[in-house]
């Protein structure tokens, strides 16, 4: 019993987690109507880059400023760069560079900061937490929980509230009539390139303390959380949060309930993303797009 | 339907005489060139060539898928691995001959293939790159689960001796295993030959370019799709029992999630729906590592990503476009009789 | 009067095809322009030139400035909202954000008090304020798309086939909050339509397009009377 609540309080940060890469996945392919192959990476690079200022002796959360800064500014260069040259081009050509976009990054990782693991510090004390009796949680998780949940809420009110939000999601809905309307839907692509590099940067940051770092840190974590974005609806913002949790709890379920179950995670995730292509491709709170002939 | 237009780069429904007299002597120098390598490559030198070879063989399924029915596939190093793993296992006992185990493996794959394909039939671009990439990355994992482990040797993998060659051939076993992979190369051009300029191919292609229109014209494009696939499975779980036969040992760290983002860059670098694009695609794969790990471990990853992204502004038609490029500038050449600029 | 918008010699093709023909147009201040053609005359697509998401040679004038090297976003700035056909909704998102999405790019001075305007003539967009704007009905969307444009209080808007799909007394009720946006807020009209008769009661000046060029042009009711315009677009 003990344990289940623990393993809940770990599926309740993974689901954070995976709720905000899954989120920045999303915002990416409503920016610009492809799956972003490289979201992982986007992450993993910013996370080094934290690294390097915390280890030099930034303060933590001084780094994290700086870093969800520079992503943002990295983020509006790659659409600038790797994505508006070949937006008129085929599917094909699209998903190549993407993939091209992967290896780049990953490699940008490994060249830069090589390819040990190291640990990336936490501001949250090393310590346990007895939530209830007996019952132990990581500081670094709770705190994983709130920053996850303070950052989907404040993307939530980005969306909902703001102007630059309800121009992402103009332009994401209509790009013609975006244009009609006066609004820079170029722009408006490179922010939500932006904010999605942002996003993810403090996803990783969350993460590291956890899985180490090294370049192929997100390669556990890239099918859960693509998994996540599209059971959501890789169209629906709130379906990645729901996604995201909902996979850390299935893969909860799976760990525990399955014999050898630890090893099925990442084939039930691969069995989650072909059912949801099978069945019902535009998740659970997705919007249902027809293909005009 | 019996559509007598020719499309580029396909032949007329009838080959005329001529032209497959042609496609038999090319044939016949590509067979002299191969059987020229062993008598001046030994040791390291012909381990490249024949890597070089096998890899061709398994980018010549994946051209076929993506230039003709316009699938890409991020997940064929789980083929190839599983192609591998079958010869390992196959060949571990002695008890089949060697010169079945690659065509054996092949079978295995092909029928995974079709299954797989049937079950994602309704997958298009994006969604069923999605797919194939899960499946990728799914594979190695899997190579490690402990249930499987008494067939798959867990983390250890299998280690084994291939087959010796036949007495009277009186070639070494590197030799003999050479041949093997060049028979099988050429059986696989051939086949995909065949299907590029046959039927098969037109209606894939008629397929790649409006699916919709293509089922409308009667075309069974769930079968096109599932066929091409199934084809380039079987290829790829050649390769890879080639390959696996080739360094006699399989284990799940030998088959990572970048093997199928490699075989990806192979046939992309090679060129798309291109004749030599396998070969040249298989020569960069195999070749740039070779040379970019003494650089450093990041170079290899770095010059694929670069080399990619770069293609694909300038020449997305690969390294064969750029050789069809350069292949058309001797019209400028002084000698040549075209140098009055007739044109094309 | 002075023209707000004239077209100098305007030439738009879609590859090999030529759709308009040197059209030469102008929209006085504050009055309505009718265009009249049949389907394919290139109406649509002269639309499409002035907001610039079509290519097109010739010369575009808004208040005397050439605008032909301009961006459709940067044309919409100017003042000038283009109704398109197919009414351009942003299915999955609300009716309020639809509108809120016309004000967005306007100046706030500009705009303001615009909401209230737009429900006022429109009661049934305040009722479904928080639907998805994707499932009102073809009348409720054309009305979203005319409320939308309203939102930025622009100089001139651009209206491509409003009546089309829809059931006359939507159209006739659609056509006199046409009038009075007019008459009271003075906003210049420039309205595409096969509807012949109702844009013809609306409109001062008229021109008619047949393949893609100019065949007749004059005051609303001369081209009203005409015989050639009554035996081929009003019945008669």
């Amino acid at each position: 019993m003990v344990f289940i609540l623990e393993q809940f309080f770990t599926a309740l940060s993974k689901g954070g987690i995976y709720a905000s890469l899954a989120l920045a996945l999303v915002m990416t392919y409503k920016a610009t109507g492809h799956v972003n192959f490289a979201q992982g990476e986007m992450a993993t690079l910013s996370t080094f880059l934290a690294w390097s200022l915390v280890t030099s002796g930034v303060p933590y959360w001084l780094a994290m400023l700086i870093t969800v800064a520079v992503s943002g500014v990295f983020g509006l260069s790659l659409e600038r760069l790797s994505v508006r040259p070949f937006r008129q081009r085929s599917p094909t050509v699209i998903v190549t560079v993407s993939v091209g976009l992967f290896i780049a990054l990953n490699s940008l990782c490994g060249w830069i900061w090589g390819y040990e693991a190291r640990p990336f510090p936490s501001p949250f004390s090393d310590a346990h937490l007895e939530v209830v009796q007996g019952v132990r949680v990581r500081w670094h998780a709770v705190g994983a929980i709130a920053v996850s949940n303070c950052m989907l809420g404040l993307m939530f009110v980005f969306f909902r509230f703001s102007k630059a939000g309800l121009a992402m999601r103009g332009a994401a809905s209509n790009q013609a009539s975006s244009r009609l309307l006066g609004i820079n839907v170029d722009r408006v692509m490179g922010a939500g390139w932006a904010v999605s590099a942002m996003v993810g940067a403090v996803a990783g940051m969350m993460m590291a303390p956890f899985t180490f770092l090294d370049p192929h840190m997100m390669a556990g974590p890239l099918i859960f959380f693509f998994a996540a974005a599209l059971l959501g609806g890789i169209s629906s913002p709130l379906g990645a949060v729901v996604g995201g949790y909902s996979i850390a709890f299935f893969e909860l379920i799976v760990a525990n309930a399955l014999p050898s179950g630890n090893e099925l995670r990442t084939t039930f995730a691969l069995l989650v993303i072909v059912l949801i292509l099978l069945l019902r491709p535009h998740g659970i709170l997705g919007q249902v797009t027809a293909k005009r002939v | 339907m019996n559509v007598d237009i020719a499309l580029p780069g396909q032949h007329r429904a009838g080959s005329t005489a001529p032209a497959s007299r042609a496609r038999l002597l090319r044939g016949a120098a590509w067979l002299l060139a191969a059987a020229a390598v062993p008598l001046v490559m030994q040791g390291y030198e012909l381990f490249l060539v024949t890597s070089i070879l096998i890899m061709a063989i398994a980018l010549l399924g994946l051209n076929l898928l993506a230039g003709y029915a316009g699938l890409l596939s991020l997940g064929h190093g789980a083929i190839f691995a599983m192609g591998a793993y079958a010869a390992a296992l196959l060949q571990k006992n002695g008890a089949v001959p060697l010169i079945l185990v690659p065509v054996l493996a092949g079978i295995v794959c092909l029928i995974f293939g079709r299954g797989f394909a049937f079950a994602l039939q309704r997958l298009e671009g994006m969604q069923f790159a999605l797919a194939t990439f899960a499946l990728a990355i799914v594979a190695p994992q899997l190579l490690r689960y402990d249930l499987l482990q008494r067939w798959s040797g867990g983390s250890q993998g299998i280690a084994f001796t291939r087959g010796a060659p036949p007495e009277w051939l009186m070639l070494s076993s590197d030799n003999w295993l050479y041949v093997l992979v060049v028979v099988h190369l050429l059986i696989a051009a051939f086949v995909v030959d065949n299907v590029r300029h046959g039927p098969d191919g037109r209606a894939l292609l008629a397929l790649k370019d409006n699916a919709l229109s293509a089922s409308a014209m009667g075309i069974d494009t769930v079968a096109a799709k599932c066929g091409a696939f199934e084809l380039s499975a079987f290829f790829a779980g050649i390769a890879g029992a080639l390959n696996a036969l080739l360094v006699q040992f399989v284990a799940p760290d030998s088959f990572p999630f970048f093997l199928s983002i490699t075989l990806f860059i192979g046939l992309v670098v090679g060129g798309i729906g291109s004749t030599y694009g396998p070969l040249l695609g298989a020569c960069f794969i195999v070749l740039v590592p070779n040379f970019a790990e003494q650089l450093s471990q990041a170079a290899t990853s770095a010059i694929y990503g670069g080399v990619v992204v770069a293609l694909m502004l300038a020449e997305p038609n690969g390294l064969a476009g750029i050789a069809e490029r350069v292949w058309h500038l001797r019209r400028f050449l002084p000698t040549s009789p075209n140098s009055n600029g007739d044109q094309t | 009067m002075p023209s707000l918008l004239e077209l100098s010699n305007v030439t738009a093709s879609y590859g090999a095809a030529t759709v308009l023909h040197g059209v030469d147009l102008a929209v006085e201040a504050g009055s309505v322009t009718a265009i009249l053609g049949a389907n394919g005359a290139g109406k649509t697509t002269l639309l499409r030139a002035i907001s610039r998401m079509v290519h097109s040679t010739g010369q575009i004038f808004w208040e005397r400035a050439e605008i032909s090297g301009m961006r459709t976003e940067q044309v919409a700035r100017l003042g000038i909202a283009h109704v398109p056909d197919g009414r351009g909704t942003f299915a999955s998102l609300s009716v309020a954000d639809n509108l809120a999405l016309g004000a967005l790019a306007a100046n706030r001075s500009q705009g303001s008090g615009m909401k209230e305007l737009v429900y006022r003539y429109f009661p049934k967009l305040q009722q479904r304020e928080r639907q998805q704007a994707g499932t009102l009905s073809g009348g409720e969307q054309q009305m979203l798309a005319i409320g939308r444009a309203l939102m930025g209080r622009p100089r001139l808007m651009l209206l491509d086939e409003p009546s089309v799909g829809l059931a006359p007394l939507v159209v006739s009720e659609i056509f006199s909050i046409l009038r009075e946006v007019n008459a009271t807020l003075g906003i210049s009209m420039l309205l595409v339509e096969q509807n012949a008769a109702k844009a013809l009661a609306l409109a001062k000046h008229a021109y008619v397009i047949e393949s893609g060029a100019v065949v007749m042009s004059g005051p609303a009711k001369s081209v009203a009377a005409d015989g050639r315009v009554r035996r081929a677009y009003l019945g008669a």
